[in-house]
């Protein structure tokens, strides 16, 4: 079920969907898909970076939300220490 | 006010204070459980396995030959590792506070997604010198240990 995660400070901020009910044209997964797009947006506005990540495989960064991937979890700003 | 209103005062106050520190304990808790669970989902069995058995995660470089980084199961500097010898350390750290399990989930995504940024971001380390030596060091002073300024 595809999800976006943002990590914060409670642990990760959440959104989940059904890829079915999206392409089926369910008003409910569009809303949740359109919430997401707007939560990505605005965490890399601030500096946050997205990634797809798929078990097994290397991460994958991303610009804009693939509602139809499984994993998209974004991570907040980093300055070296 | 009496010494009584005093004390009921002093004793609420105490009380708030303890409030908060308890209700900032248990939300910290649950971000920890939260993020062990966020890292149970998002690694491999494999990985897992390491990241327990090792207390680092080793996550192969995509742009360098024979290099792997070292991510630590808690947060610190990740290490650079040529051809199975440390050669650097590098530290990067979240603008704003994670739970600790999710700084390895961070240094993975992007040593895996966006490498290049991380070299331009990290401040780079000299792996020569150790706070805390690994099982593979050994400590040996030629002087008088830190903290000894003199001998009778």
């Amino acid at each position: 079920m595809p999800t976006l995660r943002v990590l914060n400070g409670s642990g990760d901020r959440r959104i989940t969907w059904s890829a079915a009910d999206l392409l089926r044209g369910d008003t409910e997964a569009q809303a949740a898909v359109r919430e997401a797009e707007q939560i990505l947006a605005r965490e890399r506005a601030r500096g946050a970076v997205a990634f797809r990540v798929t078990p097994g495989a290397p991460a994958q960064r991303v610009d804009t939300l693939d509602p139809l991937a499984d994993e998209t979890v974004v991570i907040p700003p980093v300055v070296g220490g | 006010m009496d010494f009584t209103a005093y004390l009921i005062l002093g004793a609420l106050i105490l009380a708030f204070g303890l409030a908060l520190l308890v209700d900032s304990w248990l939300r910290s808790q649950k971000a920890e459980q939260r993020a062990a669970l966020l890292v149970q989902q998002l690694l491999t069995p494999a990985e897992l396995n390491q990241l327990e058995a090792c207390g680092y995660l080793e996550v192969p470089s995509r742009i360098t030959a024979e290099r792997v980084y070292r991510i630590p199961a808690s947060p610190g500097l990740v290490t650079v590792v040529d051809s199975g010898s440390p050669a650097m350390r590098l530290c990067l750290q979240p603008s704003r506070s994670l739970p600790s399990q999710e700084h390895v989930l961070l240094h993975k995504l992007l040593l895996e997604g966006a490498e290049d940024e991380y070299w331009q971001r990290a401040n780079r380390m000299s792996s020569g010198w150790s706070r805390w030596p690994d099982a593979t060091q050994v400590e040996l002073w030629t002087g008088p240990p830190p903290g000894v300024l003199n001998r009778r």
